[in-house]
Protein backbone atom coordinates (compact mmCIF):
# COMPACT_ATOMS: atom_id res chain seq x y z
CA UNK A 1 0.00 0.00 0.00
CA UNK A 2 3.23 2.20 0.37
CA UNK A 3 3.82 2.51 -3.18
CA UNK A 4 1.37 4.69 -4.27
CA UNK A 5 -0.12 7.76 -3.98
CA UNK A 6 -1.07 8.64 -0.28
CA UNK A 7 -4.69 10.29 -0.88
CA UNK A 8 -7.16 12.16 1.34
CA UNK A 9 -10.75 11.50 -0.25
CA UNK A 10 -12.76 14.91 0.79
CA UNK A 11 -16.38 14.94 0.63
CA UNK A 12 -18.42 18.24 1.96
CA UNK A 13 -21.23 17.27 3.27
CA UNK A 14 -24.49 19.69 3.87
CA UNK A 15 -27.48 18.85 6.12
CA UNK A 16 -26.85 15.08 6.46
CA UNK A 17 -26.96 14.40 2.81
CA UNK A 18 -24.13 12.22 2.45
CA UNK A 19 -25.67 9.35 0.16
CA UNK A 20 -25.63 5.31 0.27
CA UNK A 21 -24.79 5.02 -2.99
CA UNK A 22 -21.61 7.38 -2.04
CA UNK A 23 -20.49 5.63 0.68
CA UNK A 24 -20.90 2.07 -1.16
CA UNK A 25 -18.65 3.35 -4.14
CA UNK A 26 -16.23 4.49 -2.05
CA UNK A 27 -15.80 2.10 0.14
CA UNK A 28 -16.06 -0.49 -2.83
CA UNK A 29 -13.18 1.21 -4.92
CA UNK A 30 -10.41 -1.32 -5.89
CA UNK A 31 -7.47 0.64 -5.32
CA UNK A 32 -3.40 0.00 -4.06
CA UNK A 33 -2.92 3.71 -2.89
CA UNK A 34 -3.12 4.54 0.47
CA UNK A 35 -6.50 5.96 1.10
CA UNK A 36 -8.13 8.56 4.18
CA UNK A 37 -11.16 9.84 3.46
CA UNK A 38 -12.76 12.17 5.47
CA UNK A 39 -16.34 13.77 5.47
CA UNK A 40 -16.72 17.38 5.85
CA UNK A 41 -19.52 18.48 8.46
CA UNK A 42 -18.33 22.18 8.86
CA UNK A 43 -20.81 24.57 8.10
CA UNK A 44 -20.33 28.05 9.62
CA UNK A 45 -22.65 29.57 7.80
CA UNK A 46 -26.35 29.22 8.96
CA UNK A 47 -28.81 27.81 6.41
CA UNK A 48 -27.92 27.13 2.57
CA UNK A 49 -25.44 29.59 2.44
CA UNK A 50 -23.17 28.79 -0.51
CA UNK A 51 -19.95 30.52 1.40
CA UNK A 52 -20.13 27.17 3.36
CA UNK A 53 -18.88 25.58 0.17
CA UNK A 54 -15.75 26.87 0.08
CA UNK A 55 -15.43 26.64 3.92
CA UNK A 56 -15.36 23.28 3.74
CA UNK A 57 -12.78 23.29 0.61
CA UNK A 58 -10.40 25.42 2.30
CA UNK A 59 -10.94 22.71 4.80
CA UNK A 60 -10.12 19.91 2.65
CA UNK A 61 -7.16 22.09 1.44
CA UNK A 62 -5.66 22.37 4.96
CA UNK A 63 -6.32 18.82 6.13
CA UNK A 64 -4.10 17.47 2.93
CA UNK A 65 -1.34 20.29 2.83
CA UNK A 66 -0.73 19.91 6.88
CA UNK A 67 -0.66 15.86 6.54
CA UNK A 68 1.33 13.24 4.57
CA UNK A 69 -0.92 13.80 1.37
CA UNK A 70 0.05 13.51 -2.39
CA UNK A 71 -3.35 14.41 -3.37
CA UNK A 72 -6.57 15.66 -2.17
CA UNK A 73 -9.50 13.53 -4.47
CA UNK A 74 -13.16 15.80 -3.61
CA UNK A 75 -15.62 13.79 -3.92
CA UNK A 76 -19.32 15.08 -3.58
CA UNK A 77 -22.07 13.87 -1.06
CA UNK A 78 -24.31 12.55 -4.46
CA UNK A 79 -21.77 10.87 -6.32
CA UNK A 80 -21.36 7.63 -7.27
CA UNK A 81 -17.82 6.27 -8.43
CA UNK A 82 -17.02 3.72 -10.59
CA UNK A 83 -14.73 0.66 -8.88
CA UNK A 84 -11.52 1.90 -10.62
CA UNK A 85 -12.22 5.77 -10.09
CA UNK A 86 -9.20 5.85 -7.92
CA UNK A 87 -6.43 3.88 -8.85
CA UNK A 88 -7.20 5.34 -12.73
CA UNK A 89 -6.95 9.41 -11.66
CA UNK A 90 -4.09 8.66 -9.48
CA UNK A 91 -2.30 6.95 -12.70
CA UNK A 92 -3.04 10.03 -14.54
CA UNK A 93 0.04 11.55 -14.62
CA UNK A 94 -1.50 15.07 -14.35
CA UNK A 95 -1.71 17.72 -11.41
CA UNK A 96 -5.27 17.83 -11.92
CA UNK A 97 -7.15 14.93 -12.73
CA UNK A 98 -11.17 15.17 -13.67
CA UNK A 99 -13.61 11.69 -13.18
CA UNK A 100 -16.75 12.62 -15.81
CA UNK A 101 -20.13 12.96 -14.62
CA UNK A 102 -22.93 15.34 -15.58
CA UNK A 103 -23.45 18.87 -13.80
CA UNK A 104 -26.83 18.78 -12.41
CA UNK A 105 -27.87 22.54 -12.03
CA UNK A 106 -29.72 23.96 -15.22
CA UNK A 107 -30.04 21.51 -18.12
CA UNK A 108 -28.05 18.05 -17.69
CA UNK A 109 -24.10 19.17 -18.97
CA UNK A 110 -20.94 17.07 -18.91
CA UNK A 111 -18.35 18.49 -16.33
CA UNK A 112 -15.55 17.82 -19.12
CA UNK A 113 -15.11 21.66 -20.53
CA UNK A 114 -13.27 22.20 -24.00
CA UNK A 115 -9.34 23.50 -23.25
CA UNK A 116 -9.12 26.48 -25.71
CA UNK A 117 -6.03 27.62 -24.35
CA UNK A 118 -4.72 29.46 -21.34
CA UNK A 119 -7.28 33.02 -21.43
CA UNK A 120 -10.22 30.96 -20.21
CA UNK A 121 -12.99 28.13 -19.82
CA UNK A 122 -14.07 26.60 -23.11
CA UNK A 123 -17.40 25.59 -22.81
CA UNK A 124 -18.60 21.31 -21.70
CA UNK A 125 -17.50 19.13 -24.42
CA UNK A 126 -20.90 17.97 -24.51
CA UNK A 127 -21.28 20.77 -27.33
CA UNK A 128 -18.40 19.29 -29.31
CA UNK A 129 -19.83 15.67 -30.39
CA UNK A 130 -17.15 15.15 -32.60
CA UNK A 131 -14.61 15.90 -30.05
CA UNK A 132 -16.06 14.03 -27.38
CA UNK A 133 -16.45 10.97 -29.36
CA UNK A 134 -13.01 10.97 -30.04
CA UNK A 135 -12.06 11.99 -26.23
CA UNK A 136 -14.30 9.30 -24.90
CA UNK A 137 -12.62 6.65 -27.16
CA UNK A 138 -8.47 7.54 -26.27
CA UNK A 139 -10.55 7.66 -22.69
CA UNK A 140 -8.42 10.68 -21.51
CA UNK A 141 -8.14 14.23 -22.56
CA UNK A 142 -7.04 18.00 -21.83
CA UNK A 143 -10.01 19.84 -20.18
CA UNK A 144 -9.90 23.13 -18.89
CA UNK A 145 -11.97 22.01 -15.72
CA UNK A 146 -14.55 21.44 -13.79
CA UNK A 147 -16.49 20.74 -11.03
CA UNK A 148 -15.14 19.14 -7.86
CA UNK A 149 -17.78 16.12 -7.96
CA UNK A 150 -14.56 13.60 -8.68
CA UNK A 151 -11.54 15.83 -8.70
CA UNK A 152 -8.03 14.51 -7.87
CA UNK A 153 -5.89 17.68 -7.22
CA UNK A 154 -2.10 16.86 -6.72
CA UNK A 155 -0.06 18.47 -3.40
CA UNK A 156 2.09 20.63 -5.90
CA UNK A 157 -1.56 22.37 -7.44
CA UNK A 158 -3.34 22.16 -4.47
CA UNK A 159 -0.50 24.62 -3.05
CA UNK A 160 -0.34 26.41 -5.83
CA UNK A 161 -4.13 27.26 -6.25
CA UNK A 162 -5.75 28.35 -3.45
CA UNK A 163 -9.87 27.63 -3.70
CA UNK A 164 -11.74 31.25 -3.88
CA UNK A 165 -15.64 32.03 -4.61
CA UNK A 166 -15.62 34.33 -7.78
CA UNK A 167 -17.40 36.62 -5.48
CA UNK A 168 -20.66 36.31 -6.01
CA UNK A 169 -20.77 33.81 -3.39
CA UNK A 170 -20.17 30.38 -5.43
CA UNK A 171 -18.69 27.06 -5.26
CA UNK A 172 -14.76 27.27 -5.68
CA UNK A 173 -14.81 24.72 -8.42
CA UNK A 174 -15.46 27.32 -11.11
CA UNK A 175 -12.49 29.74 -10.12
CA UNK A 176 -10.09 26.89 -9.27
CA UNK A 177 -10.21 25.60 -12.78
CA UNK A 178 -9.59 29.14 -14.58
CA UNK A 179 -6.81 29.66 -12.08
CA UNK A 180 -5.14 26.58 -13.19
CA UNK A 181 -5.63 26.97 -16.81
CA UNK A 182 -4.34 30.93 -16.81
CA UNK A 183 -1.64 28.94 -14.68
CA UNK A 184 -0.63 26.77 -17.09
CA UNK A 185 -1.46 23.84 -14.78
CA UNK A 186 -2.06 20.78 -17.20
CA UNK A 187 -6.16 19.71 -16.11
CA UNK A 188 -6.86 16.19 -17.84
CA UNK A 189 -10.59 14.72 -17.83
CA UNK A 190 -10.71 10.57 -17.09
CA UNK A 191 -13.84 9.99 -19.93
CA UNK A 192 -13.13 6.79 -18.95
CA UNK A 193 -13.71 7.56 -15.31
CA UNK A 194 -17.75 7.83 -15.49
CA UNK A 195 -19.81 8.91 -12.22
CA UNK A 196 -23.15 8.62 -11.21
CA UNK A 197 -24.39 11.91 -9.84
CA UNK A 198 -27.63 11.90 -7.45
CA UNK A 199 -30.14 14.11 -7.87
CA UNK A 200 -33.70 14.31 -6.39
CA UNK A 201 -35.27 12.70 -9.79
CA UNK A 202 -32.74 9.86 -9.74
CA UNK A 203 -28.94 9.96 -11.55
CA UNK A 204 -27.59 11.26 -14.31
CA UNK A 205 -25.20 8.98 -15.70
CA UNK A 206 -22.71 10.14 -17.98
CA UNK A 207 -23.69 7.22 -20.74
CA UNK A 208 -27.75 8.19 -21.40
CA UNK A 209 -27.14 12.15 -20.22
CA UNK A 210 -30.11 12.31 -17.51
CA UNK A 211 -31.78 10.16 -15.03
CA UNK A 212 -31.67 5.97 -15.72
CA UNK A 213 -33.78 3.14 -13.90
CA UNK A 214 -32.30 0.31 -12.96
CA UNK A 215 -33.90 -2.58 -14.65
CA UNK A 216 -33.64 -6.54 -15.35
CA UNK A 217 -33.50 -8.11 -18.13
CA UNK A 218 -35.84 -10.98 -18.74
CA UNK A 219 -35.27 -11.56 -22.59
CA UNK A 220 -32.56 -11.41 -24.99
CA UNK A 221 -32.66 -8.33 -27.18
CA UNK A 222 -30.43 -5.63 -28.83
CA UNK A 223 -31.40 -2.11 -28.67
CA UNK A 224 -30.12 1.13 -29.48
CA UNK A 225 -28.37 2.54 -27.00
CA UNK A 226 -25.80 6.06 -26.48
CA UNK A 227 -25.44 5.85 -29.85
CA UNK A 228 -24.50 2.24 -30.54
CA UNK A 229 -26.28 -0.62 -30.01
CA UNK A 230 -25.42 -3.19 -27.32
CA UNK A 231 -27.04 -6.19 -26.55
CA UNK A 232 -29.30 -7.17 -23.56
CA UNK A 233 -28.70 -10.76 -21.65
CA UNK A 234 -31.14 -12.23 -19.87
CA UNK A 235 -30.69 -11.95 -16.12
CA UNK A 236 -28.27 -9.15 -16.28
CA UNK A 237 -29.09 -5.93 -14.09
CA UNK A 238 -28.65 -2.33 -16.27
CA UNK A 239 -29.65 0.94 -16.09
CA UNK A 240 -31.94 2.32 -18.83
CA UNK A 241 -33.42 5.45 -19.66
CA UNK A 242 -36.64 6.08 -17.79
CA UNK A 243 -38.62 6.67 -21.16
CA UNK A 244 -36.50 3.28 -23.12
CA UNK A 245 -37.22 1.23 -19.88
CA UNK A 246 -40.94 1.81 -19.73
CA UNK A 247 -40.87 0.89 -23.63
CA UNK A 248 -38.82 -2.48 -22.98
CA UNK A 249 -41.04 -2.86 -19.99
CA UNK A 250 -44.05 -2.59 -21.72
CA UNK A 251 -43.38 -4.70 -24.32
CA UNK A 252 -42.08 -7.94 -21.66
CA UNK A 253 -38.11 -7.43 -22.19
CA UNK A 254 -37.12 -6.05 -19.11
CA UNK A 255 -38.59 -5.69 -15.64
CA UNK A 256 -37.85 -1.91 -13.74
CA UNK A 257 -36.35 -3.31 -10.25
CA UNK A 258 -35.31 0.47 -8.84
CA UNK A 259 -37.13 3.70 -9.91
CA UNK A 260 -34.97 6.75 -10.73
CA UNK A 261 -34.79 7.71 -7.80
CA UNK A 262 -33.31 4.75 -6.39
CA UNK A 263 -36.18 3.68 -4.48
CA UNK A 264 -36.90 -0.10 -5.01
CA UNK A 265 -40.15 -0.88 -7.39
CA UNK A 266 -43.28 -1.06 -5.54
CA UNK A 267 -41.82 0.75 -2.29
CA UNK A 268 -42.83 4.43 -1.03
CA UNK A 269 -39.81 6.98 -1.00
CA UNK B 1 -9.65 20.69 14.82
CA UNK B 2 -12.45 18.65 16.62
CA UNK B 3 -12.36 17.63 19.90
CA UNK B 4 -12.96 14.07 18.94
CA UNK B 5 -11.21 12.61 16.04
CA UNK B 6 -13.24 9.13 15.16
CA UNK B 7 -10.88 6.85 13.04
CA UNK B 8 -12.58 4.32 10.77
CA UNK B 9 -11.47 1.74 9.04
CA UNK B 10 -13.65 0.07 6.71
CA UNK B 11 -13.27 -2.76 3.89
CA UNK B 12 -16.69 -3.44 1.83
CA UNK B 13 -18.98 -3.15 4.34
CA UNK B 14 -20.80 -0.25 3.32
CA UNK B 15 -24.72 -0.93 5.11
CA UNK B 16 -22.00 -0.93 8.17
CA UNK B 17 -20.06 1.80 7.58
CA UNK B 18 -23.29 4.15 6.85
CA UNK B 19 -25.00 2.69 10.39
CA UNK B 20 -21.50 3.57 11.78
CA UNK B 21 -21.75 7.22 10.34
CA UNK B 22 -25.73 7.87 11.12
CA UNK B 23 -24.91 6.99 14.86
CA UNK B 24 -22.20 9.35 14.95
CA UNK B 25 -24.50 11.74 12.92
CA UNK B 26 -26.94 11.65 15.51
CA UNK B 27 -24.22 12.85 18.79
CA UNK B 28 -25.96 15.65 20.60
CA UNK B 29 -22.27 17.59 20.70
CA UNK B 30 -21.13 18.25 17.25
CA UNK B 31 -17.45 18.64 18.21
CA UNK B 32 -16.72 15.21 16.29
CA UNK B 33 -14.95 14.62 13.24
CA UNK B 34 -14.44 11.47 11.05
CA UNK B 35 -11.66 9.70 8.87
CA UNK B 36 -12.10 6.87 7.45
CA UNK B 37 -9.34 4.47 6.40
CA UNK B 38 -10.27 2.78 3.36
CA UNK B 39 -8.67 -0.73 2.67
CA UNK B 40 -8.87 -1.30 -1.31
CA UNK B 41 -7.56 -4.58 -1.57
CA UNK B 42 -8.32 -6.83 1.10
CA UNK B 43 -5.76 -6.14 3.65
CA UNK B 44 -6.33 -8.69 6.44
CA UNK B 45 -6.42 -7.95 9.88
CA UNK B 46 -2.54 -7.97 10.64
CA UNK B 47 -2.43 -5.43 8.31
CA UNK B 48 -5.09 -3.23 9.10
CA UNK B 49 -3.37 -2.73 12.60
CA UNK B 50 -0.23 -1.76 10.94
CA UNK B 51 -2.30 0.99 8.61
CA UNK B 52 -2.95 2.62 12.30
CA UNK B 53 0.74 3.16 12.80
CA UNK B 54 1.46 4.73 9.53
CA UNK B 55 -1.89 7.03 9.73
CA UNK B 56 -0.46 7.93 13.18
CA UNK B 57 0.71 11.39 11.97
CA UNK B 58 -2.12 13.24 10.34
CA UNK B 59 -4.11 12.83 13.40
CA UNK B 60 -5.48 16.54 14.45
CA UNK B 61 -8.52 15.60 17.24
CA UNK B 62 -7.44 16.43 20.96
CA UNK B 63 -8.39 12.81 21.73
CA UNK B 64 -8.81 9.30 19.35
CA UNK B 65 -11.29 6.90 19.45
CA UNK B 66 -11.22 4.01 16.94
CA UNK B 67 -14.50 3.27 15.82
CA UNK B 68 -13.89 0.46 12.74
CA UNK B 69 -16.96 -0.15 10.15
CA UNK B 70 -18.31 -3.35 12.16
CA UNK B 71 -18.45 -1.24 15.22
CA UNK B 72 -21.00 1.46 16.27
CA UNK B 73 -21.81 3.86 18.51
CA UNK B 74 -24.54 3.33 21.07
CA UNK B 75 -24.28 6.48 22.87
CA UNK B 76 -25.74 10.13 21.42
CA UNK B 77 -24.27 11.95 24.18
CA UNK B 78 -20.53 10.45 24.48
CA UNK B 79 -18.86 13.47 22.74
CA UNK B 80 -20.95 15.62 24.88
CA UNK B 81 -19.59 13.57 27.75
CA UNK B 82 -16.67 13.18 27.29
CA UNK B 83 -15.84 16.26 26.64
CA UNK B 84 -17.34 17.87 29.93
CA UNK B 85 -14.97 14.85 31.49
CA UNK B 86 -11.68 16.19 29.51
CA UNK B 87 -12.68 19.79 31.01
CA UNK B 88 -12.62 18.74 34.42
CA UNK B 89 -10.28 15.86 34.73
CA UNK B 90 -8.02 16.30 31.73
CA UNK B 91 -7.00 12.47 31.30
CA UNK B 92 -5.00 10.79 29.50
CA UNK B 93 -7.34 7.88 28.62
CA UNK B 94 -11.06 7.69 29.02
CA UNK B 95 -11.99 4.30 29.64
CA UNK B 96 -15.27 3.15 28.27
CA UNK B 97 -17.45 -0.04 28.07
CA UNK B 98 -18.15 -2.19 24.30
CA UNK B 99 -20.74 -4.52 23.92
CA UNK B 100 -18.93 -7.29 22.57
CA UNK B 101 -21.87 -9.70 21.50
CA UNK B 102 -20.52 -12.99 21.37
CA UNK B 103 -18.15 -12.10 24.70
CA UNK B 104 -20.24 -9.67 25.94
CA UNK B 105 -19.67 -6.02 27.50
CA UNK B 106 -16.02 -5.43 27.25
CA UNK B 107 -14.19 -4.82 29.76
CA UNK B 108 -16.42 -6.91 31.73
CA UNK B 109 -16.64 -6.21 35.96
CA UNK B 110 -14.07 -8.37 36.79
CA UNK B 111 -11.75 -6.42 34.25
CA UNK B 112 -12.91 -2.99 34.91
CA UNK B 113 -10.62 -0.21 36.12
CA UNK B 114 -7.90 -2.85 35.97
CA UNK B 115 -4.96 -3.17 33.66
CA UNK B 116 -5.97 -4.74 30.36
CA UNK B 117 -6.04 -8.32 29.80
CA UNK B 118 -5.94 -10.16 26.37
CA UNK B 119 -9.53 -10.63 25.03
CA UNK B 120 -11.33 -8.40 27.40
CA UNK B 121 -10.95 -4.90 26.24
CA UNK B 122 -10.99 -3.62 22.55
CA UNK B 123 -9.74 -0.51 20.63
CA UNK B 124 -13.50 0.76 20.73
CA UNK B 125 -13.66 0.89 24.68
CA UNK B 126 -10.28 2.97 24.59
CA UNK B 127 -10.58 6.87 24.46
CA UNK B 128 -7.01 8.59 23.98
CA UNK B 129 -5.31 12.05 24.02
CA UNK B 130 -3.64 12.53 20.43
CA UNK B 131 -0.17 12.64 21.74
CA UNK B 132 -0.05 9.64 23.95
CA UNK B 133 -1.91 7.83 20.95
CA UNK B 134 0.85 8.53 18.56
CA UNK B 135 3.64 8.17 21.00
CA UNK B 136 2.27 4.40 21.02
CA UNK B 137 1.06 4.26 17.79
CA UNK B 138 4.24 2.13 16.93
CA UNK B 139 2.90 -0.78 18.82
CA UNK B 140 0.51 -1.42 15.68
CA UNK B 141 3.58 -1.71 13.52
CA UNK B 142 4.22 -5.49 14.64
CA UNK B 143 1.63 -6.25 12.19
CA UNK B 144 0.21 -8.84 14.59
CA UNK B 145 -3.59 -9.63 14.54
CA UNK B 146 -3.87 -8.45 18.57
CA UNK B 147 -1.39 -5.48 17.79
CA UNK B 148 -4.54 -3.84 19.22
CA UNK B 149 -4.14 -5.47 22.52
CA UNK B 150 -0.12 -4.20 22.54
CA UNK B 151 -1.00 -0.80 21.70
CA UNK B 152 -3.52 -0.60 25.14
CA UNK B 153 -0.65 -2.30 26.68
CA UNK B 154 1.49 0.13 25.89
CA UNK B 155 -0.62 2.75 26.61
CA UNK B 156 -1.03 1.97 30.30
CA UNK B 157 2.31 1.31 30.50
CA UNK B 158 3.08 4.85 30.05
CA UNK B 159 1.27 5.50 33.66
CA UNK B 160 -1.12 7.44 32.08
CA UNK B 161 -3.71 9.46 33.66
CA UNK B 162 -7.23 7.45 33.43
CA UNK B 163 -11.00 8.52 33.36
CA UNK B 164 -12.86 5.56 34.17
CA UNK B 165 -16.58 6.63 32.37
CA UNK B 166 -18.65 3.54 33.14
CA UNK B 167 -20.87 3.49 29.94
CA UNK B 168 -21.51 1.63 27.13
CA UNK B 169 -20.09 3.41 24.13
CA UNK B 170 -19.89 1.06 21.37
CA UNK B 171 -21.84 -2.06 19.68
CA UNK B 172 -20.00 -4.59 17.08
CA UNK B 173 -22.05 -4.87 14.52
CA UNK B 174 -20.97 -7.93 12.97
CA UNK B 175 -17.51 -9.55 13.97
CA UNK B 176 -16.09 -9.82 10.73
CA UNK B 177 -12.72 -10.91 11.00
CA UNK B 178 -11.31 -8.96 7.83
CA UNK B 179 -14.23 -9.68 5.56
CA UNK B 180 -16.40 -7.98 3.51
CA UNK B 181 -20.33 -7.61 3.88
Amino acid sequence: MSNGLRLLIFTPTYAGGLRQATIDSIVAQRTSQRVDWEIGRRNPYPGRDMRNVLAQYDHARDIALGGPYDALLTVEQDMILPPHAVEALCNTAAPVVYGTYMLRHGRPTLNAWQYIGEQGLGMSLDRYPAELMALQKSGIGRVSGCGFGCTLIRRAALEAVPFRSDGAGHAPDMPFALDCTRAGILQMARFDVRCGHIYEGGILSVETGGPTVKVVILQAVNILLGGGGVSLVEGQNIELPPRQAQQLAALGYVKVVEDSAGVPKGTKK
Amino acid sequence: MAFLQVVTRCYRRPAMLAANIEALEAQSDPDWAQTMIIDGVGLGVGAAQAELATFAPTLRGQYIWILDDDDVCTRARLVQEVKAIAAEHDPDIIMVRMDHGRRGILPDNAHWQRPPAHSWIGVSAVIVRRQLWQRHAGAFATARYDSDFDFISALFGADPEIYWHDVIAAKVQRISMGRAE
